[in-house]
């Protein structure tokens, strides 16, 4: 009844060396951190969904005879390499999580370092995508939600890499460990990556191929 | 598969998932039309929301279903809480 205790004693909770929401308040049905990156997982789908419905309302109501418009050709076959570079990150960065499972601090270090990496690659290609494509976000309604989605989600690779950037500074100083709780500082941005390379193929498929 | 958001190793199922799909509707795309690939994409989506839908309402349950704190587990021959039974607040 130790929770009780704490539930009934509003503002003694420090008394208990608690800190934050007393635990009467915790649901019994899920996780708070499960929670927190459920209802963070959905507002950026639903963020993401809205990009898509400005997209495809724009293809096919606003323009639906010439999409891409004439004289525009984008760089499938780099964008396909792209594609294989920021997946290939999401294998490296399972990798270090299975690596640091096995305390295998080395293994860890080695694909945290190799998911920085490819993922800041994934960038630079796609900056210098931007700079080569031939047209701008004024160019018409294709160029504002060509730049738009890519860009949404290239701002996300760059949080992706921040976070990223945390773990390797973790990993090199040996924060992490085998237990569950000792390495949930690579798992939340493991499956943040995962996201990310999700929401990239269906932009990719949408974008580049249909 | 279950909960993506369970674990960094359900995630990265779940991407693998992703990725066989939209292997097929590349595949479609490039040998059938676009079209066919968008709505072969749009029901795979479809299914994909339905299935993470129904996994999200198993795991939250019904706001109908008696939810228990932890540490204030119900003893036993206490009798559940009933709006009825329930006296009215001091004004």
């Amino acid at each position: 009844m130790e929770s009780a205790s704490v539930a009934v004693g509003h503002g003694k909770a420090e008394d208990h060396g608690h800190h934050g929401p007393p635990d009467f308040h915790h649901s019994a049905r899920i996780d708070q951190t499960v929670l927190g990156i459920l209802l963070f997982i959905l507002s950026e789908i639903m963020l993401f969904a809205a990009f898509f419905a400005a997209y495809f309302f724009l293809r096919v109501v606003v323009s639906p005879e010439t999409w891409p418009p004439v004289g525009i050709e984008l760089p499938v076959l780099i964008a396909g390499i792209n594609t294989v570079v920021l997946v290939s990150s999401s294998f490296t960065v399972h990798y270090a999580l299975e690596a640091i499972k096995h305390n295998n601090h080395r293994g860890l270090k080695l694909g945290l370092g190799m998911t920085w990496l490819l993922g800041a690659t994934f960038l630079f290609i796609q900056i210098n995508e931007y700079i080569h494509v031939g047209f701008t976000p004024r160019d018409g309604s294709f160029g504002t939600i060509f730049f738009s989605l890519t860009g949404l989600h290239g701002a996300h690779v760059f949080v992706g890499l921040l976070l990223l950037t945390f773990a390797n500074i973790r990993a090199w100083r040996g924060h992490f460990g085998p237990e569950q709780k000792n390495h949930l500082g690579v798992e939340v941005p493991g499956i943040y990556w995962h996201f990310v390379d999700i929401m990239w193929i269906i932009v990719f498929v949408t974008i580049y191929i249909i | 598969m279950g909960n993506p958001l369970k674990s960094e190793g359900a995630a990265f199922k779940w991407l693998m998932a992703v990725v066989a799909g939209a292997v097929v509707v590349i595949l479609v795309a490039v040998l059938m039309s676009s079209v066919a690939a968008a709505l072969l994409g749009f029901i795979l989506i479809a299914v994909v929301s339905v299935m993470v839908i129904k996994g999200m309402i198993h795991m939250l349950g019904s706001p109908d279903d008696d939810e228990v704190s932890p540490g204030m587990e119900r003893q036993s021959g206490q009798p559940e809480a009933d709006t009825e039974t329930r006296p009215d607040p001091e004004p």
